[in-house]
């Protein structure tokens, strides 16, 4: 510490993040969206951004919401005749810096068994666990069809 | 010659789907009177007639809807995802079309889950997304033998008991205009924007 920051700190002039890791993942979970469905359909994709700002990869492992009957973590994959195909996801590593986009006709969160009607505008609840962040809430918005 | 991976991908696919529907594909136009966003052809052909049964109830003819725009496409109601997707970006698409314009546009959907989709299920599944879509179905023959016409490939995939199973399927909109001729395809997640420009020109 400089001799200029420790006068600083002396004088409470300057915050220091006593509580915050110096490194590891800092997982944030930005723009968590599902459209809203028919009755007729009972599962729904989960989309959103999820971020690491801190500087070591971690691993999307799980998602589970009390919205849904099960979750998993789903991709589609487009062949080049234009045919669509599902496979399930064992985990999704978020780089360091970087992020990782759950959006439609690739990477998403698929909420199995919808409890209720989802009207645009409502929210509900989701859990995404990491490897190292752990488990951190999410509040997924219903947005008009 | 380096072709990067989307023109590849969209070029793959419109040869397979020329080669189903028997049209030579445009894929580079001279002078065309429109530049279509979407895979256009260069020789349309006539869309292959079919009769099925709409959401409704009533069965139709696809040539009955000559004089109109039919944009086809192929989903099922359990579709969580794709299908949605495609039905709310049409929806988007129309709605930037002045309301005389958008009401020459009919989208049908036929069901490629004939077991599963009744009628019911379809009306309450394709009005979501929009109150003038259609939804159709029928025999597992009948819906076999249209979606052999179309080159849609269709598979019974992955499924779980909460699910039931997901269908792998081609997903993509054919525009056939008003006088029954297949104009252009709409490949899966093509821009909102793209597709309105294409439908502003074929009910111009």
């Amino acid at each position: 510490m400089g001799v200029l920051r420790r006068v600083l700190v002396a004088a409470g002039l300057v915050f220091l993040p006593v509580a915050a890791p110096a490194d590891g993942p800092r997982i944030s979970v930005e723009q968590a969206w599902t459209r809203a469905l028919p009755p007729v359909t009972t599962s729904s994709e989960l989309y959103m951004v999820v971020r690491n700002r801190g500087d070591q990869v971690d691993r999307l492992i799980r998602a589970r919401s009390p919205a849904c009957s099960m979750t998993e973590l789903f991709e589609w994959q487009t062949s080049p005749q234009g045919v669509m195909t599902m496979r399930k996801v064992a985990g999704v590593d978020v780089p360091p810096g970087g992020n990782v986009q759950l959006k439609p006709a690739a990477l998403h969160v698929m909420c199995m068994e919808r409890k209720g009607t989802y009207r645009p505008g409502s929210t509900l609840p989701l859990t995404l666990s990491f490897e190292r962040a752990g488990d951190i809430a999410v509040v997924v918005t219903v947005r008009e069809p | 010659v380096n072709v990067n991976p989307v023109t590849r991908r969209r070029r793959a696919m419109a040869l397979a789907l020329g080669a189903a529907l028997g049209t030579a594909p445009l894929l580079a136009a001279a002078d065309p009177p429109h530049a279509f966003h979407g895979l256009a052809s260069a020789t349309p052909k006539r869309a292959a007639e079919f009769t099925l049964t709409a959401h409704t109830g009533q069965r139709f003819r696809l040539s009955g809807f000559r004089g109109k725009t039919v944009l086809l496409y192929f989903g099922y109601t359990s579709c969580p995802g794709i299908c949605p997707t495609t039905l709310a970006d049409v929806h988007q698409a129309l709605s930037t079309l002045p309301p005389k314009r958008a009401s020459k546009v009919q989208l049908i959907m036929v069901t490629v889950d004939p077991e599963r989709d009744t009628p019911e299920k379809l009306a309450a599944y394709v009005t979501h997304f929009d109150p003038t879509f259609l939804g159709a179905t029928g025999t597992p023959a009948e819906i076999a033998a249209v979606t052999r016409l179309y080159g849609i490939y269709v598979r019974r995939g992955e499924g779980t008991a909460a699910t039931g199973y997901l269908i792998d399927h081609t997903s993509m909109v054919f525009a056939i205009d008003a006088r029954g001729y297949v104009q252009v395809l709409f490949p899966h997640g093509i821009a909102v924007a793209d597709m309105s420009g294409d439908l502003a020109y074929l009910v111009r």
